[in-house]
């Protein structure tokens, strides 16, 4: 290198360093334009018309994020994630819990002044079950109970059985048996109520860009591969929004959000994913809040071979492993560090969990119960990971160093590439694994009945005790009881940990930058929501 | 002339449909399952068989790919499994665009900016701009875009906090929005151009024609525009293709960094959510600008050397 070039190169990098330096501590001007709420939708190019089709979406929290601004269903999760009415003022249950009547708001109407009654409802839940949406499933996922739903979807009813109009404003449906989630599933955006003269005007995908619902905005503009913009509803029930505009951006890489608020182009970012490199800066902004979020990290230790059929050399895996320090000081403290199933903020969450512990003295005990004192004799297992999760991989290298220096085994590490991993686990192909499961809705049924009752698709470890099962299955039948149900759960759950049928690492956090001038929002174990979008200003 | 494009043009049948093979078999073969990937976390066998059936992944894998070479010439590249109910010629109509609009002015920045540098450096040697330039392309060319651009981004950044004039860190559509992502995009090639026409250059001013230029007097402008840049553009000419080749995968991550709509998103999505339909377009619509380019430089060959016959 001549000195003319190397004199050169250090100029430019003293430059970065000293402006880069500037303009660090640098807080983001709280100016914008007054009554434009400006947020980034982060890992997707666009949305497409099916996005924010309720029925037909795929993306999960790319789309609800958006659709559940513009749609409104039955009921709605409130700012605690309590069950509260949307489109129904009022409901009644009957029939040992099998049967639902709703009470449609008089007054109801969609964005455009369309009048909203219990027969839209039912097309609507009529159309979610439609064999076009099939491929989407979601109503499948979040419907199932719903009796003639299946029918619909096989082509043999033209409309579902179980959902019956009895009124301009009285809307009836039965499920096949007592299903105590019934209305969180009804919360889903699936369920939405979706403008049947708009479908047939503008056709069945076509309709979403110019999409009206009940919810607090309407689509305004859908800009390809840019944003969407939505405007106020004058007919929201809840009162027309006091915001002028708010400007969705899809950005498809959250660092870029991140550039974006930081230059002033953006009001909230990291509501979908914030940039795992920018937490350190991020969090020194006062506009940086952060909450629980209610997803679960876990290892199902595959319980149908040797050696992990083996409760003590789980448990002795489980307590081995320093979960604060994992999510600390390896994993940036994006996380936070779990000891049990249900995460913080979930309704029914047990603040008093005896959960996993930490505990090396006891790790090697249980291990040397199972036979292998001292990590000896212990056969070769391999953890199976995606090596598209940059999460999973830093996790599994610490995770082997931990089970090394505590219990002296050696555990190989299985990369595999993403679509090759699901099929593993499909396949009940491997001995431990890293799955997350992030809330469908916010009841401990989510995480305990769909997840390790014995047989359930979910249960990838092959665990079954029927204990477990007797309380779960009697609390998922228990409608209207949520405090006695949620006791039967904690037990559930205490039974699954001491067996560690899941070997839990860390839960989620939503981390989310929101400009000062931006008054109304709060990040609950669902994400960034309002207690009413109607309230919500800016500037 | 026409002969040899005809011929070129049968050829490129030849290659898409090979290439339309080989991304069907190696689409097929790679473990992972679309229909798992659509799936998600719900574990559902019953609808695992029934959507494997909707998307006709369940018959034998020669009637599928017969199936689809089928609507190919009917134009028809099937629909989309990521993005559901979405032609595929839709994605391409609508992405496509972005990435043109970004890479063809970063492909003529390369030699209308590392042509004249490289021409600058062969005619100062010795002097300061030949120091300034030659290292400026070496930096240009090392620094991976991944690098650059974040680069350019944390300066821009200081710049706006500082209350400076800055450039927008993302976003496409207007000309301010353009000038990051191109530079960031064309550095390599122009880097590498600059290089490669200062070594050509000097070496064809070592030529024995030159000699008998200069003995007859003419000026150096007009020794290097007239005679000289003719024959030492050639190896410029060759870089196109594999130009072309560095912008494409470029794209991908800047259009990544600047949030620009093109198709350099759904080429890496589409493998990671094995939507073979989006995949196998894909892999055409890139395999046919590549012979397209290469037909182009062989014309442009052809052009600026006498001497060289296009091959029959």
């Amino acid at each position: 290198m001549t000195t003319t070039l190397g004199r050169l190169t250090s100029v430019l990098v003293l430059l970065a360093v000293a402006l880069g330096g500037c303009g660090g501590s640098t807080q983001s001007k709280a100016s914008g334009p007054a009554g434009i709420l400006r947020l980034s939708d982060e890992g997707i190019p666009d949305l497409t018309p099916a996005d924010l089709d309720p029925p037909a979406e795929t993306l999960g929290a790319n789309s609800i994020a958006v659709m559940s601004l513009i749609d409104g269903g039955l009921v709605r999760l409130d700012a605690n994630l309590h069950i509260a009415p949307d489109g129904a003022s009022s409901w009644s249950v009957g029939n040992g819990g099998r049967t639902y009547t709703f009470h449609i708001r008089p007054h109801l109407r969609f964005a455009d002044g369309t009048p909203v009654t219990a027969a839209d409802f039912a097309y609507s839940l009529d159309r979610a079950f439609s064999p076009r949406y099939a491929g989407a499933a979601n109503a499948q996922a979040f419907l199932s109970h719903i009796v003639g739903g299946a029918a619909v979807t096989a082509g043999k009813a033209k409309s579902v059985s179980g959902v019956r109009v009895l009124g301009r404003d009285t809307l009836q449906i039965t499920t096949d048996k007592p299903v105590a989630v019934f209305l969180d599933e009804l919360a889903n955006p699936v369920a939405a109520v979706v403008p049947r003269h708009l479908i047939q005007r503008y056709g069945p995908e076509a309709w979403t860009e110019h999409a009206v619902g009940t919810g607090p905005f309407y689509v305004k503009d859908l800009q390809h591969g840019k944003e969407i913009d939505l405007a106020p509803n004058p007919y929201y029930w809840r009162g027309k929004p006091a915001l002028k505009e708010v400007r969705i951006l899809f950005v498809q890489n959250p660092d870029t959000a991140y550039n974006l608020y930081r230059t002033g182009s953006l009001d909230v970012m990291g509501m979908v994913q914030f940039p795992s490199d920018k937490l350190a800066e991020g969090r020194k902004l006062s506009a940086f809040h952060s909450a629980p979020y209610l997803f679960t990290e876990y290892l199902p230790p595959n319980e149908r071979k040797p050696p992990f059929n083996n409760v003590h050399v789980r448990r002795a895996f489980s307590l081995a492993i320093d979960r604060t320090a994992l999510v600390n000081r390896f994993l940036g403290g994006q996380y936070v560090p779990a000891n049990g199933i249900l995460p913080p903020g979930m309704p029914g969450y047990n603040s008093h969990l005896r959960g996993e512990q930490f505990n090396p003295t006891q790790a090697q005990a249980e291990l040397a119960r199972a036979g292998y004192p001292g990590g000896k004799g212990f056969p070769s297992v391999s953890l199976s990971f995606s090596g598209g999760d940059p999460g999973q991989r830093a996790s599994a290298q610490v995770l082997q160093r931990f089970w090394s220096k505590y219990l002296h085994v050696s555990v190989g590490l299985n990369q595999m590439e993403q679509g090759a991993y699901n099929n593993a686990l499909n396949a009940e192909n491997f001995q431990l694994a890293f799955i997350s499961w992030g809330m469908d809705y916010p009841d401990p049924q989510d995480f305990l009945s769909l997840q390790l009752q014995t047989g359930v698709g979910n249960n990838n470890a092959g665990f079954s005790n029927a204990r477990f099962d007797a309380l779960t299955k009697q609390a998922d039948t228990m409608v209207g009881q949520n405090a006695a149900r949620y006791k039967l759960y904690r037990q559930a759950e205490q039974i699954a940990l001491d067996r560690a049928a899941w070997i839990v690492l860390y839960w989620g956090r939503t981390d989310v930058l929101i400009n000062p001038r931006v008054h109304g929002l709060i990040l609950n174990g669902g994400g960034l929501t309002a207690p009413n979008w109607a309230s919500v200003t800016a500037g | 002339m026409l002969a040899f494009l005809l011929r070129r043009a049968l050829g490129l049948v030849f290659v898409l449909f090979g290439v339309l093979t080989l991304t069907f078999i190696v689409g097929h073969l790679a473990p992972g399952d679309p229909v798992l990937t659509i799936m998600g976390q719900r574990h559902d066998p019953a609808l695992y068989h029934r959507l494997r059936h909707v998307y006709g992944l369940d018959q034998p894998l020669w009637q599928q790919y017969l199936a689809y070479i089928g609507g190919v010439l009917h134009g028809n590249f099937g629909i989309s499994y990521h993005y559901t109910d979405t032609p595929v010629s839709t994605l391409l109509l609508r992405d496509t665009p972005a990435t043109l609009q970004l890479g063809i002015p970063a492909l003529l920045l390369g030699p209308l900016l590392g042509v004249p540098l490289g021409i600058l450096a062969a005619t100062r040697q010795g002097k300061p701009a030949y120091t300034v330039s030659t290292g400026l392309a070496l930096l240009l060319y090392s620094i991976p875009t991944f690098v650059l651009a974040p680069l350019l981004l944390a300066i821009d950044i200081s710049l706006y906090n500082s209350g400076y004039p800055s450039l927008p860190v993302a976003g496409w559509g207007t000309l301010s929005e353009a000038v990051l992502p191109i530079l960031v995009l064309a550095a390599p090639n122009v880097a590498y151009l600059a290089r490669l026409t200062r070594t050509s250059l000097l070496g064809v001013l070592h030529e024995d024609y030159i000699r008998t230029a200069r003995a007859k007097g003419l000026k150096g402008r007009i020794i290097i525009g007239r005679h000289a840049l003719r024959l030492a553009l050639l190896p410029v000419v060759t870089f196109l293709g594999p130009s072309l080749a560095l912008i494409i995968t470029g794209t991908f991550v800047v259009e990544n960094i600047f949030n620009i709509p093109g198709i350099g998103f759904a080429v890496v999505n589409s493998i990671f959510t094995r939507d073979y339909p989006l995949m196998q377009a894909l892999a055409i619509v890139l395999a046919a600008s590549v012979v397209i380019m290469n037909t182009l430089t062989d014309v442009i060959y052809s052009m600026l050397d006498p001497r060289i016959e296009l091959a029959a």
